[in-house]
């Protein structure tokens, strides 16, 4: 009861001090009028609500539960969100998940997250912690922080983690991929045979820069003049893109730089960059290709199909 | 004497009043596409530059997506930058190698803009700041 009167009051706060309708993630401890209570997900209420829908196993159809076996507090919170005054947010990008695992967090570029940026969060007892937002629902926010999952209550949150996590519901705070990202692809022969794949974190801080062309182009430069004799490579092209996948909402530049070489670059470029240079099968020009970021890293390719 | 001779070889190579084209945009499987040329006089005036390190480009990467953008100007009203590349002439186009003037290739940079449609709109920008002109050509 008391954490239910502590939501209920934290999202009041927060929908009035934003003078905007109240938007819930319908996650939470939901309280029957027998006594009994169950964590749920509430998917749908219809506008007679004459009962409220809940997600149930996957592949199955939502769980129909009628409205008089409520608790008259989670009725009222049911009839507002058949009336639209509260807002169930749908906003899927948001990670809202019921059961969300904490502990050592997996991230590679097959299991990623979706997460909000890194911000510090202030607990109830006066720590705090530098985490990002994976999942959240009425009750409890999971951050990650150093690889590592944690679930914290609303309740214990300080106003201003929970007025960013108001924004976040509402879509005005970024989401964003976290684990490797993928900024750019080559090949040769029919299809990609290297990637580039970055840290979530490393593509943040990289689309923090503005355009580099020129910072790239002459570290692009460099880097051939150091590995290669003299009159042994070319500079082919020189491409700025930018990176961007639909689930990041933010970009960054990425530069690549391909070279024509002759035999004894070749050789060494097969050493030094073996993804990214051309397999010594491939019958046009011997090449390799450097991807660079707007400040001048070198960003390393790896095989892959 | 060395001057007259120069003279002479470039006409020969490229008359006055011909275009010199500089890019040939050609669809996968689809005979025609889009030419980006200057004109001779155009092309004569941008300085031979290489891109070695510590040898900055004649004209920079945002000059020439600010030249791109006013040459297309009520084409690409809509569209967002998509890539800026430094390129020369493709050597494999023979036809396009054999009738550059005798001062040889010259670096230029190509600006893709994209919008509603899939194709992107290309304009190319030689390093004295010249924007091409485009011209629809059949093979």
């Amino acid at each position: 009861m008391t954490r239910f009167l502590c939501c209920a009051v934290i999202s009041l706060l927060a929908m009035k001090s934003q003078g905007q309708e109240n938007v819930i993630t319908g996650i939470r401890t939901w309280r029957l009028a027998d006594g009994t209570a169950k964590r749920l997900q509430l998917v749908y209420v219809p506008e007679n609500a004459s009962a409220a829908y809940f997600s149930a196993s996957p592949g199955k159809k939502n769980l129909p539960v009628p409205m008089a076996r409520f608790s008259p507090e989670d009725q009222s919170v049911l009839r507002e969100v058949a009336s639209k005054k509260t807002r169930l947010c749908l906003a899927h990008e948001i990670p809202m998940r019921l059961d969300f695992p904490v502990g050592p967090a997996k991230l590679s570029a097959s299991d990623f997250y979706l997460g909000g940026d890194l911000r510090e969060w202030k607990h109830a007892d006066g720590k705090s912690i530098l985490a990002r937002v994976v999942n959240l629902t009425d009750e409890d926010v999971s951050l990650l922080a150093q690889r590592s999952i944690s679930r914290v209550a609303l309740s214990d949150l300080s106003p201003e983690d929970i007025a960013y996590l108001e924004r976040l519901k509402r879509k005005k705070e970024s989401v964003l991929q976290i684990g490797d990202v993928q900024v750019e692809a080559g090949g040769w022969e029919g299809g990609p045979s290297h990637y580039v794949l970055i840290d979530y974190e490393e593509f943040v801080d990289f689309a923090k820069l503005p355009a580099g062309f020129e910072i790239a182009l002459e570290t692009a430069l460099e880097t051939a003049e150091k590995a290669f004799p003299p009159d042994t490579w070319k500079l082919a092209e020189f491409t700025e893109t930018s990176s961007h996948t639909k689930k990041l909402r933010r970009t960054m530049f990425v530069y690549t730089a391909e070279f024509s070489l002759k035999p004894k670059s070749y050789q060494i470029a097969k050493r030094k960059w073996p993804a990214s240079t051309t397999p010594t099968s491939w019958p046009g020009e011997k090449c390799v290709i450097l991807y660079l970021a707007a400040d001048g890293t070198l960003l390393s390719a790896i095989i892959g199909s | 004497m060395k001057i007259a001779l120069f003279s002479f070889l470039t006409t020969l190579a490229a008359p006055a009043g011909e275009r010199v084209i500089l890019f040939r945009e050609r669809p996968v499987f689809i005979n025609s596409g889009i030419e980006h040329s200057v004109s001779r006089e155009d092309y004569e005036r941008v300085r031979s530059w290489e891109p070695k390190a510590g040898s900055a480009a004649p004209l920079t990467s945002a000059q020439a997506v600010s030249i791109a953008r006013s040459a297309l100007a009520g084409k690409i009203d809509d569209h967002v930058l998509q890539a800026i590349s430094l390129c020369e002439v493709n050597l494999y186009e023979k036809d396009i190698v054999k009738q550059l003037p005798v001062t040889g290739t010259r670096w230029f940079y190509l600006v893709s803009f994209t919008g509603k449609r899939p194709a992107p709109t290309r304009c190319v920008v030689t390093m004295s700041g010249v924007a091409a002109s485009r011209r629809k050509f059949a093979d």
